[in-house]
Parts: structure tokens; C-alpha cells; sequence
């Protein structure tokens, strides 16, 4: 984690500083300025997605308004693409084909205003070289390393995609067959369904970069991505996936200027917050505001994958179980009409655990330890243990989803 | 009358000592006396014999003397002394005096209650009268050693004659040093009156005087705040000599009596000149317990700072960079340490500070907004001793002594510990380092009585790494040399050569293929000579010449280790700024005084330098550079020059109060870049060049002092106007550097400032301290018109340092001699801020678009501080004195913000106000002296 110069000084100042929640009241206006974001994908029949949205007031929580129904289009050399609006705001086309060098975006809204981009420079984004990691303040920093021969790019953006894997506490093995009303074995499939789950998360921050100093158009080990300690982003595996863009100069300072006042707040020596023009403009009214800078180049990508090694991190994952827990007590597969059999575990549990032989309460998953009960399934008679749903649906676990990514090694 | 003759003999023992010293005994007289008063007795002495007798009418209201017949005086007297016991002396001018109870020397500069004698003489007067055969005095023959207390007496009580009468009529000039009695270091801004004239003046920083009085018997009064005020009797004869020395003043705790003189807040044209005493910096809370000149500066009216831990200052709506610092002489670029939080200058090395925020004295130029310069002391000269201490962050030493009779030396040092408070963070900083240190040497050396010389050197070192990455060096580095030669008792003059350097650097390893050190360096080499003509009482003269060369190598970044950063050094700048000065202080009347001064300075760009040429008319970039010039080395290729005014005015309207009115002009031709807040050790300086113009200064102001209750209070109200042209200012998002084309982004801006200042200030008594009010605004605009989008529309707008409610309370209260309690109070509105107008996505969050600089305010701010400070006992004789200071900063814990800012948050635009010290930081240091 990279602190600001300033607020790491002010907290080595024996931890002298502070900060409290202040909102001042005296920002309530309400300027619905026009953003644009997006890139012009030069890679021939690429996706191009533009995303159109309008600013709110400081203070709000909803969503941003999407700027629907407008016409937006893609021009080069007079010949005009059009796109097509996909989802609420999005606007999006395949089947560019872009051959000179710089383009155009023409927006139209609703409201028949009229907007228009500088000419865009299409570049041509250098292949990532590699995505490397190394272990820092008991997390793990991602780096991404390029480099142009031609030293034509000089300035690059990033985005990237983090993906993990994450499990339950328990993995629940036997299920309550209902028709047969008797406890069999699960399928390996029906196992992993409710153990693993997938989350994604997009980057949100800005990530650029230059070599502009250097001899040669080099980017070495720019620190991209960290995960903090014990993240449960590590606790299985881990994917991230970045995008790379070329970017003109004046794109970059845009991006590093915004990176600056929205990524580095508070740092006491940091430099007065200020704006910088985007490369949109309204031909309707000149002084309105548009914010956003709109690039066009090919885009590079790699994909990296981390397993939880534990020779290479020392890594004490551990499940915030408080935060998850719910009071729903049940044994799955029954807890929605409870029969007879049901109702005998549950009216029989006694206080944990009840064979000294049982799996220790760690305090990992101490807190899902709930209940060890005799179990009678087609053999001989097993001791089993019960446990919340909670404990044994990942879905309790964090934001993700049970759909395995198909690019997913194991 | 009589009496007032005895006192004033008293106080004058003016007889010689000579050969027929009691000739005056053994004259004849007829005296006709029955029952008569010692009146009578002495009418017919005066009237027979010629003889003056002086006495105390009280002590001898009760004695009847009868005597008839003729006698010699001294058998008259014996009888007399019969039937009452008294003293009787006589010098050889035919004065008898009569005492009673203690015995009169007319022995000259001896005092006469030498108390072997004194006893004898009680014992003898008491019990069995001895009739000596030359009267009652024993004559005094060996050198009697007084003690030191008596010397004081001695001196207080002697008459100086000075110089020889060629004839009686017309002036004369005496010139000296003032200097301490225990350690012989001249004593600055001690004022010199004449007494029952309305002549004044007073010594300079090194404790040199001149005064011109009309020839005959005066008296000097002597007086400094401090020390103890003296008396010097003396009789002009000629042009001569006087040093004078004063000794500490024993505060009393009950009466106060301070002398009319002693504050020239009154009488002095000069207007928004601060002193601060060394015992107003040792008592001050400080934070974390190291006493800081800059921040006691900052507790005065007109001065702010834009943050809390900052020690940069903001006079009167000056930039940080607007402030000459010096140290006896020496400019110091940086006065911090540890980013600021602390002051660059050793306490205990320290005489004293005197800010000039208004009329600045002609001889200082180069700044616009203020001077504050910082003298160290001279050294004991009379023996061997040191001083010490210990606080939470840092420990320092000095010692000081003499080295010959005339050579005193004073060295100091001042370091961090071991960076223990680092081990108390969290892992991530286990990486993390910080330290400073700095160091004095002053070598000071009279080498005969019209000349002195002093050398001064001064360095200061800070690096710092966080989190085990870039590691940041800076520091200061002056020497100096200054020679002192009395011409004559009407003009004097200093000489001095220094040179002055300031560098950083920064270097980062962490990144093999980016490893670098970025460098900075400025270097000043000076010459300056100062003439002082005094040719009388009325005008005072001063003139000089003053020369600067300046060198900067504006930045280099080269690789390290492995590294491939292209290796970019920018071409170095250099530039000659050269100044003519005059200014005379004219007392034109008792109540009018005026000061006209002119500054007429120069400054010269030298090449060997490549100055882009740009499209006119159009905005300057990168874009339309048209053409390169190349200029050799030593080529003048920009003159800027142009003259600064410095007018100053004093009208007394009374006794007790005056009025003061100062026009100033000011020009700058160095500039710091910085477009943070702070003062940050990246902040690098650049010269005035084909396109970044010299700032220039105006200031109008105008005075009206009170003083009450014998001057121990102090009022003024004080009110400005400022107008500062070709303010740099920078264009968004600019990149300084590195930038060889610093021009392309920049903009020439002005800036307005105005305000009151009120301020009640006790100097003296249990109490002490000072209280002000500040009422002030500074805004700036771009108006530069090759800039397309000026900064708030090219409106004007509040600067980051526009405060426009400052109060501070400063208070001392002395419980005991040894005990004493210390409260400072800061109240201020909160500076300006951008605040965000509007919210959008992008980028996978939520960010916030800020439009109009500086249209909001951050939270007021308001700290007290409290600390008690413990002496040890008094006693002279004692290995060491030491002091214990214990203190509170901030003490009610109020979370000050120092910033305020937003970020995104789980979809939403949190804003939060981050205090640095919002806390109370308590402290203890030790001191000790030897």
C-alpha cells in the first residue's frame, strides 16, 4: 500500500493525526455536467463500449443517471460509425475498422446537444511483457512490466479485473434425500456448489504510467494491484486480468491529474485540487463542462494466476464470521418443514462438542462449530457434525456467485 | 536645597584625591556661635573660609553648638563632635561634608562604606572618640578589591570623563559597545537617553552606540528589557569612548518600575518591527518541548501560517518565499526541519529575532514581504561555561568561552535521537527513517578598539524514507564573514562576504529499472558593505552597497545502479543581483521624525543559457516554441532593475503615544515553486528571467501606539494596504520539476492585501505577555492574458493562507522566582478550501469534480497550549543550573482540521477532516547550564 508522502509522515508523528467525517453543507448544486468514459478499441471488429452518464450532487448515494437515447458515434475520414445503445447509458459496436490515424466521437443526446471530441490519436498498445508479484507488508504487490521497442508509447493506462475463488468454512458431504428420507453422500458437483464460489471485482482506481524519463520506453514493475494481508481474495486462488492502453501525452496528464485529486486525498503536501479539460467539447454551448478524455488504441491484455502458497506468503486468511452469521440454524437440505428426523437432531443437540474425538473448535471456524450428532447412513453408524447453513454455503461468504469462470484452471 | 546638593553629591563623589587633600581643616576661622544650628555654623564657614558644607539638615536639627573664637576647622569640628557623634570629610576644593552614621570617602571611585572601616569607624565614633591628628579619615593608601556589587556601585557612581576640552562650546560623539557583565556579549537594541534631553538612541545588534550630546556633565541612562537599567555620569570633554555594562535584572515580584526609555515601540519611526526575546522563546509551549522561534513568530499579529505543522511564514499576505530568513547574515532557505513541523535555529544559540513585516530597512532587499533576522550570541567572554537539554525528539549542547582576551567563541549542536518513536508504528513503517541535526559556530573577535570581526557558519542536515522507499535529503550550508571598523565617533561600517547554499535531493532503489537521484541545489554568494554616519543627533545616515551572485542548478535526475533513467540536468541558472542604498533618519523635531530611504537594486541574468522564443500572443506551451537562443557564458542577456522606496514617519502626539505612517516598496527576483500549501523540502527556486518578471511589493500603513502605566503596557493598532504584482502563480496541473520550460507553466498573477491589527502587549511585572487581534484578507488573481482559462475565471480569489480572524494570547505568569507558568491561546479562521460542486463514476468509482478555487473554509481553528517551567535554585556558585519544562500542547485535545478532503466510499462521497494533531501532546524537557 502506498501511502502519500504527507499523511504517512503525519503518521509517524506518534499517530498524532486523525480524521472525522465532515460533509459541509454548503455543496447542494446540482451541475448534471455530461461524462463520457470510454475507449475506442482500434483492434479491427473489437468491442467498443462508450459510457455516457451525467453528474449528481456531492452528497448523493444513488447511482449515477445514465444519458440514454443519445446518438453516438465513432468518425474517421468522414466515414461514420454509429453505435448502438446496449444497456442503460452504454453505447457499444463491433465492427470498427479504424485505418488512419486519429478519429472523432460525435455525441448527440436527447436533448439534441451537441458534443464532439478532439481528434484522437488511434495508437497501437505494445503486448503486455509480464504480470509479476512479490510479497510486501505481509500482502502481495502485483506489478505489470511492457515495454515499445519503437519507444512510439511512452504513456500507458491500465484496468484490470481481480478474480477469486473462495470456500465455506465446512464442506458439506451428505445431503437429507427427501424423497428417500434418509442422508446419502453428495456428488462431488453438488459438493463444490455450495463450497466454492467466484467474485470479480473491476479495478477503481486510475493506474497510469510513463517512461517518458527513461532511455528507453520501458515500464518495469509498476505496481498495479496489492493484496492486503490475510485478504480473502488469497485464500484459495487468485486471477487478475489487465487491460493495457496507449495514451497521447495529454490523456495521461488528464488521467494523472485525476488520479491525483481523487486517489491522494488529504495528503498535506499535496498539490491545490484542480481540473484539467478532457478532450470532449459542446458545440452547442461552448464554456459547458464535459468531463471525461476519450483515447483510441489497440488493447493488450494478460491473465495471472496466484495460489494460496503457503511457502511463498504466510497467509492467516481468516473468516470474519460475525459479520456473516445469520440465525438461521438448520440443517441443510431440512430446514424448510421440518420432519420427525429433524426434529430429533435438533431437539437432541447438546453444547459442543459432544465427543471429546470431535474436530477441535479452532478459532477459525470455531464459531461455525455447532453440533456434533450421530448420524446413521447406509453403513455403519458415523459420528457427523451438523452446522449453520452459514457455514457451509460460500454464498454466505462474500459478494460472489457459484458459476465457476470458464477460464478457471481447476 | 541643601539636600538636593547632598544627594546629588552622593551620587557624585567628584573630589580628587590630593596632596593637601585637609588643607581646608586647618584654615583659620572666627566663629560666633551660641546655641546656633548647623546652619549657621556652616554660613560662617562658607563666608570666612570659602568652605562648602554639605549635609543632611534632618540629622542635625537637634544639635546646638556653641563655640566662640578663632580655631582651625578641624578643632572646631572636634568639639562639636563632643557633645555629637558625626563624620566629617573634606576634599581639597574646600567642600566638607557631614554625615552621620556612616562614614564619606572623598577618595575617588572608593566607596566610601567599605565595611572593615565601617564597623572600626562606628566602634570608634561610639565608644572613644580618637582625636587623629589629621582629622577623623584614615587615608586610604593600599588598593582595596571591591566586590563585584560594589563595582556596580562604582561605576553607577563614578564620573567618566570623555575625551579633552579644546574648548567647552559646541557637540560631541561618544561611541561604544554595550555588553553583558557576565559574559561580554553586546546587548542589541539597548536604548541610550540622555537625561533631561531628548536625545536617544540606540546600539545595534552587536551592542555598538554612537550618541552626539552638547559638551559638559550628563547623564546616560541605559536601559534594555531584561537587564537591569544603569546610570553613567559622565563629562564630555571630546569625541571618546564608553563601553557599559549591564547585568541581568533580578525580576521583582512585586514592584515594578520600568523606565520611560525602555520601550521604543513609542519613539522609533520604524513601523511592524517585532523582537522576540530569548525568554519569551524558552517559556512559550512548544510542541513536543522544542522551543521554536518560527513558531513564536507566528503568534504575532500579521503573521499566520497556511497549516499547523508548518513553520513557513505568511506576513502580511506574503507568500511563504516572500520572507528573508537570515541567520547573522547568512540567508537561510530552509529554516525547518522534519518537513516543517520544526524550526531550523537553536534556541539555545539564539540572542534574538526581530521580524520587519512593514518598513523594512533599506540594507535588506531581495524579499518582498518581510525580514527576519536571526542573531546568534557572541560567547561568554569571560569564562568557560555551556548549556544543554533534553526533550522528547531531540537533545542539543553548546559551549562557549573565551579564547584570549578578546576572542569568544560559541559552538552548538543540535541532533535527533535514534528513531525511537518510529519503533512505535505500525510494521509497515519498521522501514521507515527520519532524523535532522544542525550546528553553529560563531567566532566573534574584537581586534582593537575600531575593529571586530566575527565568522559564522551554520549547517543543517534532514533525511527522511518512508515506508523503505524514497529517501529524502536536504540541508543548509552558510559561512560568513563580517568586519567591523570605526572610522570615527561619526561614522562606522561593516563589510562582509558569505556564502550561503541550500540543496536536496531525492533517491528511490526500490525499482531497479527506475532507480534515480533527483538533485537541487541553489548557491549565494554575497558581499555586503553598510556605512552608518552620524554626523549629529538629528540625521542618521546609512549607505551601502550590496551584491549577490546567484547559482542554482534548477534540478538533475540520473540513473542509479542499473537504472535506465535517461540522465536530464537542466542547464544551471545564474544572475548578479546588485543594490545601491541610502536612507537617513531625520528628527526633525522632537515629535517629528521621518526616515527616507531608497533601494535602487539590479539584477542581471547571466548566461551560458537556452531560452526558448514563443508564438506571441499566444498561450506559452510546448506547441508554440518557436525558435531557441543560445546566450555564453557570462552574457547579460535580462536586465531587470528599478527603486524601492522606503519611507517611514513618527509623530508624537504625546509622552505616551505617536503616531507612524510607512510606505514601503519591495522587489524579489528569486522565487520559490511550490504549488502545495506547504512549505515541502521538493520545492525547489527559480530565478527571474526572460519571462518570469520580478515581483514588486507596495505597502502602505499607518500607526497609532499607546503606552500605559510607565510603558510596562503596550497598545498599537495598526492598519495596511499591499499590492503585489507579477505574483507567480501556477496553471493546473503544472510540472516544475525537471521542466526546462518552467515558463509554459506558469502565470503571472497579482495579489491584494489589506488588514488591522490590534495588539495589547505587557512587558514587564508577575504578568506578562501580549494579546492580538488580526483582521486581514489577501486574494490573488491570474491575470495573465496569454493564460486561456485562468484560475477562477481570472477573478480575484482568497489565497491558501487567507485567514481573515486571527487572535492569539501569549501569556507568562511568574508564581515564583523559580516557578512559572506559560498559556499560548491561537484562534483562526480556517483557511480557504475547493470543495467539489458535483459526482461522477468513472474509472470504477465514484469522483468528485472541483470547480472555483478557494471558495469554502475548513473548520475555525482553535489550540491552547499550556507549560509550567521549574528552575532550580539561584545560587551563583553552583556546578550547573538546570530547568525542568513540562507542558501540554493543544491542550483540550480539539481536532483542529488541517485539510479536508472526499473520497469515495462504497458508492458514496465521503468528506473528512483530518486534524494532525488532534490530540493533547504532553512533553518534558530538561535544560541545564554551566
Amino acid at each position: 500500500m502506498r501511502y502519500p508522502l504527507g499523511l504517512a509522515l503525519m503518521i509517524i508523528l506518534l499517530g498524532y493525526s486523525c480524521k472525522d467525517p465532515y460533509l459541509p453543507n454548503v455543496i447542494a448544486s446540482n451541475r448534471n455536467y455530461l461524462v463520457v468514459e470510454g475507449v475506442i478499441n482500434a483492434t479491427p471488429g473489437a468491442l467498443t463500449r462508450i459510457r455516457l452518464t451525467r453528474t449528481t450532487n456531492v452528497g448523493d448515494t444513488a447511482m449515477v443517471a445514465a444519458e440514454q437515447q443519445a446518438n453516438v458515434s465513432v468518425e474517421q475520414d468522414g466515414t461514420i460509425y454509429p453505435l448502438t445503445e446496449s444497456d442503460s447509458g452504454y453505447y457499444q459496436i463491433s465492427s470498427l475498422h479504424l485505418t488512419g490515424t486519429t478519429c472523432r466521437l460525435n455525441i448527440t443526446t436527447q436533448k439534441n446537444e451537441q458534443y464532439q471530441s478532439d481528434d484522437i490519436p488511434v495508437k497501437i498498445t505494445p503486448l503486455i511483457d509480464s504480470i509479476t508479484y512479490a510479497p510486501k507488508d505481509g500482502g502481495v504487490a502485483l506489478f505489470v512490466t511492457t515495454h515499445d521497442d519503437m519507444a512510439n508509447t511512452r504513456y500507458y493506462r491500465w484496468e484490470f479485473d481481480e478474480t477469486w475463488e473462495y470456500h465455506s468454512p465446512y464442506q458439506s458431504t451428505i445431503t437429507y434425500d427427501w424423497s428417500k428420507r434418509m442422508l446419502q453422500y453428495k456428488t462431488l458437483a453438488a459438493q463444490d456448489s455450495l463450497y466454492r464460489c467466484f467474485q470479480s471485482q473491476a479495478s477503481t482506481s486510475i493506474e497510469v504510467s510513463s517512461s517518458e524519463t527513461l532511455d528507453k520506453d520501458v515500464i518495469y514493475k509498476y505496481p498495479i494491484a496489492f493484496i492486503p494481508a490475510a485478504s480473502v481474495k488469497l485464500s484459495v486462488l487468485y486471477s487478475l486480468h489487465i487491460r493495457q492502453y496507449a495514451l497521447p501525452k495529454a490523456a495521461y496528464n488528464y488521467f494523472l491529474n485525476l488520479k491525483k485529486t481523487s486517489q491522494n486525498p488529504g495528503d498535506v503536501f499535496g498539490p491545490l485540487p484542480g481540473e484539467l479539460k478532457g478532450n470532449i467539447h459542446s458545440l452547442t454551448r461552448k464554456e459547458e463542462v464535459v468531463i471525461g478524455y476519450v483515447t483510441a488504441s489497440s488493447i493488450t491484455e494478460q491473465r495471472i494466476f496466484l495460489y494460496n502458497d503457503p511457502t511463498f506468503y504466510d497467509w492467516k486468511y481468516s473468516f470474519d464470521y460475525d459479520r456473516y452469521a445469520q440465525n438461521a440454524i438448520s440443517i441443510e437440505g431440512i430446514d424448510v418443514t421440518l420432519s420427525d428426523q429433524s426434529k430429533y437432531y435438533l431437539e437432541n443437540r447438546s453444547p459442543c462438542p459432544l465427543d471429546p474425538a470431535a474436530p477441535p473448535c479452532t478459532s477459525t471456524f470455531g464459531a461455525c462449530c455447532t453440533h456434533a450428532i450421530p448420524l446413521h447412513l447406509s453403513g455403519p453408524q458415523l459420528l457427523g457434525y451438523v452446522y449453520d447453513t452459514t457455514c457451509i454455503d460460500c454464498i454466505f461468504w462474500g459478494k460472489g456467485g457459484r458459476k465457476k469462470p470458464d477460464y478457471w484452471p481447476r | 536645597m541643601k539636600l538636593l546638593r547632598l544627594l546629588c553629591l552622593l551620587l557624585l563623589p567628584v573630589c580628587v584625591y590630593g596632596q593637601n587633600r585637609n588643607s581646608g581643616l586647618e584654615k583659620q576661622v572666627t566663629l560666633h556661635l551660641s546655641a546656633d544650628s548647623i546652619q549657621a555654623f556652616a554660613a560662617q564657614l562658607q563666608q570666612q573660609a570659602h568652605i562648602t558644607c554639605y549635609y543632611i539638615p534632618e540629622y542635625f536639627d537637634t544639635l546646638k553648638i556653641t563655640l566662640n573664637g578663632t580655631m582651625k576647622i578641624k578643632e572646631a569640628l572636634d568639639k562639636i563632635y563632643a557633645d555629637f557623634k558625626f563624620y566629617y570629610a573634606c576634599d581639597d576644593k574646600d567642600n566638607l561634608y557631614l554625615t552621620k552614621d556612616q562614614e564619606l570617602s572623598t577618595q575617588l571611585g572608593l566607596p566610601a562604606p567599605l565595611l572593615k572601616k565601617l564597623s572600626t569607624m562606628h566602634h570608634v565614633a561610639h565608644n572613644a572618640p580618637v582625636k587623629t591628628k589629621n582629622g577623623k579619615r584614615i587615608p586610604i593608601t593600599t588598593t582595596v578589591t571591591p566586590t563585584k556589587s560594589v563595582i556596580l556601585d562604582y561605576d553607577e557612581n563614578k564620573l567618566f570623563t570623555i575625551g579633552s576640552y579644546q574648548n567647552s562650546q559646541g557637540y560631541a560623539t561618544i561611541t561604544g559597545y554595550v555588553r553583558h557583565r557576565n559574559t561580554g556579549e553586546g546587548i542589541g537594541h539597548a536604548s541610550i537617553a540622555i537625561a533631561d534631553m531628548q536625545t536617544k538612541t540606540m546600539t545595534d545588534a552587536y551592542g555598538y552606540y554612537t550618541i552626539t550630546m552638547p559638551k559638559g556633565r550628563h547623564t546616560l541612562m541605559i536601559t534594555c528589557i531584561g537587564l537591569a537599567d544603569a546610570r553613567r555620569q559622565i563629562d564630555i570633554r571630546g569625541a571618546g569612548q564608553l563601553n557599559i555594562q549591564l547585568h541581568d535584572y533580578v525580576t521583582s515580584l512585586k514592584g515594578v518600575t520600568i523606565a520611560s526609555s525602555k520601550s521604543h515601540n513609542i519613539l522609533d519611526p520604524e513601523m511592524g518591527a517585532s523582537k522576540i526575546e530569548i525568554r519569551t522563546l524558552k517559556q512559550v509551549p512548544a510542541l513536543m518541548g522544542e522551543a521554536d522561534i518560527l513558531r513564536v513568530l507566528q503568534t504575532l499579529p500579521g503573521v499566520t501560517s497556511a497549516g499547523e505543522g508548518s513553520t513557513g511564514l505568511n506576513v502580511r499576505g506574503g507568500n511563504v518565499d516572500q520572507n528573508l530568513v537570515l541567520l547573522d547574515g547568512a540567508t537561510i532557505y530552509n529554516p525547518s526541519h522534519f518537513f516543517g513541523f520544526f524550526s531550523g535555529f537553536n534556541a539555545d544559540l539564539v540572542k534574538d529575532a526581530e521580524l520587519y513585516k512593514s518598513s523594512i530597512p533599506v540594507k535588506y532587499g531581495s524579499r518582498l514581504s518581510s525580514v527576519l533576522e536571526v542573531l546568534t550570541r557572541e560567547g561568554n567572554r569571560n569564562k568557560f561555561s555551556g548549556s544543554g537539554g533534553i526533550g522528547p525528539l531531540s537533545g542539543h549542547l553548546s559551549l562557549e568561552g573565551p579564547i584570549g582576551s578578546k576572542t569568544s567563541f560559541l559552538v552548538g549542536g543540535r541532533s535527533t535521537y535514534s528513531d525511537w518513536t518510529l519503533q512505535l508504528l505500525p510494521d509497515q513503517y519498521k522501514n521507515s527513517r527520519a532524523g535532522f541535526y544542525d550546528a553553529n559556530l560563531k567566532i566573534t573577535s574584537d581586534l582593537n578598539d575600531h575593529n571586530s570581526l566575527f565568522v559564522a557558519g551554520y549547517i543543517s542536515g534532514d533525511r527522511f524514507r518512508l515506508d523503505g522507499d524514497t529517501l529524502y535529503r536536504y540541508g543548509n550550508m552558510n559561512g560568513i564573514v563580517k568586519w567591523k571598523h570605526i572610522f570615527n565617533p561619526h561614522l562606522y561600517g561593516s563589510m562582509d562576504v558569505g556564502i550561503d547554499h541550500y540543496n536536496f535531493d531525492m533517491s528511490s532503489r526500490n525499482n531497479k529499472i527506475n532507480a534515480y537521484r533527483f538533485k537541487f541545489d541553489v548557491s549565494q554568494y554575497h558581499f555586503n558593505t553598510n556605512l552608518i554616519y552620524t554626523p549629529n543627533n538629528a540625521h542618521k545616515i546609512e549607505a551601502g552597497i550590496s551584491m549577490v551572485y546567484y547559482k542554482l542548478h534548477p534540478g538533475s535526475k540520473l540513473p542509479l545502479d542499473s537504472g535506465i533513467t535517461t540522465p536530464i540536468t537542466l542547464s544551471p541558472e545564474q544572475a548578479v543581483e546588485s543594490a545601491l542604498y541610502i536612507s537617513d533618519q531625520y528628527t526633525v523635531s522632537p515629535k517629528l521624525t521621518v526616515e527616507v530611504g531608497l533601494r535602487y537594486s539590479l539584477f542581471n541574468y547571466l548566461g551560458p543559457r537556452d531560452v526558448y522564443g514563443y508564438a506571441p500572443n499566444l498561450e506559452r506551451d510546448v506547441t508554440t516554441i518557436i525558435d531557441t537562443s543560445h546566450y555564453a557564458a557570462g552574457k547579460l542577456f535580462k536586465t531587470y532593475h528599478g527603486p524601492e522606496p522606503r519611507i517611514a514617519a513618527r509623530y508624537s502626539l504625546s509622552e505616551n503615544s505617536s503616531l507612524k505612517a510607512a510606505y514601503n516598496r519591495t522587489r524579489q527576483y528569486i522565487h520559490m515553486l511550490s504549488n502545495t500549501t506547504v512549505v515541502t523540502p521538493t520545492d525547489i527556486w527559480k530565478l527571474s528571467d526572460p519571462y518570469i518578471k520580478p515581483t514588486v511589493a507596495d505597502q502602505v500603513s499607518l500607526g497609532i501606539y499607546h503606552n500605559f502605566k510607565d510603558n510596562v503596557i503596550e497598545t498599537s493598532i495598526e492598519v495596511y494596504y499591499k499590492w503585489i504584482q507579477h505574483a507567480l502563480s501556477y496553471k493546473n496541473d503544472a510540472t516544475l520539476l525537471l521542466n526546462p520550460h518552467i515558463e509554459t507553466d506558469v502565470a503571472n498573477a497579482d495579489s491584494k492585501a489589506y488588514g488591522v491589527e490590534f495588539l495589547v502587549k505587557k512587558t514587564a511585572g508577575k504578568l506578562n505577555g501580549w494579546f492580538s487581534y488580526t483582521y486581514s484578507r489577501v486574494f490573488l488573481r491570474m491575470n495573465d492574458p496569454l493564460v486561456s482559462e485562468p484560475v477562477n475565471g481570472g477573478a480575484y480569489y482568497p489565497a491558501e493562507y487567507d485567514k481573515p480572524h486571527v487572535v492569539n494570547l501569549i501569556a507568562n505568569y511568574r508564581v515564583s522566582h523559580r516557578f512559572s507558568l506559560s498559556l499560548t491561546s491561537i484562534y483562526t479562521t480556517g483557511r480557504p478550501i475547493t470543495l467539489p460542486v458535483a459526482r461522477y463514476y468513472m474509472s470504477g468509482s465514484y469522483r468528485v469534480y472541483y470547480e472555483d478555487r478557494n471558495q469554502y473554509r475548513i473548520p475555525d481553528y482553535f489550540r491552547t497550549d499550556f507549560s509550567i517551567n521549574i528552575e532550580g535554585n539561584h545560587k551563583i556558585r553552583k556546578l550547573a543550573h538546570s530547568s525542568w519544562t513540562l507542558g501540554v500542547y493543544n491542550m483540550f485535545a480539539r481536532k483542529n482540521a488541517y485539510s479536508v478532503y472526499f473520497t469515495s466510499e462504497e458508492g458514496k462521497v465521503n468528506g473528512y477532516k483530518l486534524s494532525i494533531f488532534g490530540t493533547a501532546i504532553p512533553f518534558v524537557t530538561y535544560n541545564f547550564k554551566f
